[in-house]
């Protein structure tokens, strides 16, 4: 009787073993395809902020020098107004509160993961270059965030500080 | 015999606990190469890229493009916009593998492992594909890594190979289609 109960003692460690190692392995599967994704979604967020890079900082430098804060494009209650002819995606504030989906492949031949990327653009205080402005600056702070939509990964968020540079005369 | 049949119990006891410590260490091995796997891809796809992200973002113009090469200039000053001429190539290799090559000033460097597929395209502004030079403003490159090792369970396995890691990246280089006023 007691080698029977030692025997069972022993198959139920031994399981109790096996379970846990292949809860470690499933763990490990998990983790390693977090990190794919959040690798690809770095990847979107560097692409994203690269387009971005292209724009004018303003409307109102797209095609002139501007001597004066007016000539930048107001903010009112935390959001960009665009004044008279400013087509939608041409500058850099545009891009405020936009959202892009894209599909990328992990390994050949699998299915894509879709990653989002979120952008959010804020005039930063020129002191610092940090702390939000509620009025225009010569600096604006873009904000990625990128995350995939149908996999377990933290988001990836990506920060560049763009100037007007020269092309802000005062 | 005798003592295995007067043992009976014991004998399909242990055979049960040898097979289960078995099963355990075949997962562990198995999951030990896929770590490895990952962080040898992870290794490689570091290597090609470097060179790769540096050279194509600082891209000023595109000069010749073909299935096995890439040319273009790169802006090394821009206050006296001076240039110099890079260009990628594939070389293939057997087992149907390729590789990448980076020439510049007569220099020809093997970048990163042997990969089982490169390919550079054009993009417009938009994102869609183009063939004219002057319409591009982005590259998209794009190559498949080969995993370093295969682990015993997907070589016994053969209706699920192990699958080809993909690095894909879409440059928008800032000199290329500079705008000027």
């Amino acid at each position: 009787m007691p080698q029977t109960l030692l025997a069972l003692l022993a198959i139920v460690l031994a399981s109790f073993l096996a379970l846990s190692q292949a809860r470690s392995g499933q763990n490990t599967a998990r983790r390693l395809e977090a990190a794919d994704v959040q690798m690809l979604a770095a990847d979107a967020a560097l692409e994203h902020l690269a387009v971005l890079e292209q724009r004018p900082f303003d409307e109102g430098v797209k095609s002139a020098y501007i001597s004066s804060i007016a000539g930048l494009t107001p903010v009112v209650n935390g959001a960009f107004v665009r004044i008279g002819g400013d087509p939608p995606g041409d500058d850099l504030d545009d891009a405020h509160n936009t959202s892009v989906t894209t599909a990328r492949v992990v390994r050949s031949g699998q299915a894509g993961v879709q990653i989002r990327t979120d952008v959010t653009v804020a005039y930063v205080s020129e002191a610092d270059g940090t702390t939000a402005s509620l009025v225009p600056t010569r600096f604006k702070r873009v904000t990625i965030t990128a995350r995939a939509l149908d996999a377990s990964a933290d988001p990836v968020v990506l920060t560049q500080l763009f100037a007007c540079g020269s092309f802000c005369t005062w | 015999m005798q003592f295995l049949f007067d043992h009976a119990m014991a004998t399909a006891v242990g055979l049960g606990l040898i097979l289960i410590l078995l099963g355990i260490t075949v997962r562990q091995n198995n999951e030990s190469v896929e770590i490895s796997n990952h962080r040898a891809v992870s290794g490689r796809t570091a290597s090609l890229t470097l060179m790769v992200r540096r050279d194509f973002e600082s891209l000023s113009a595109v000069q010749a493009v073909s299935d096995t090469a890439f040319a273009f200039s790169v802006t090394t000053n821009v206050t006296t916009l001076q240039t110099r001429t890079i260009e990628y190539r594939k070389r293939a290799r057997p087992n149907g593998m390729f590789q990448v090559l980076r020439l510049e000033n007569g220099v020809t460097l093997p970048l990163g492992a042997p990969v089982t597929a490169w390919s550079v395209s054009l993009l417009t502004d938009a994102g869609a594909p183009t063939a004219v030079l002057a319409d591009a403003r982005q590259i998209r490159v794009r190559a498949e890594m080969p995993p370093a090792f295969v682990s015993p369970s997907s070589a016994s396995a053969p209706s699920a190979p192990p699958l080809d890691a993909v690095w894909e990246h879409t440059f928008a280089p800032t000199l290329l289609g500079v705008r000027s006023f």
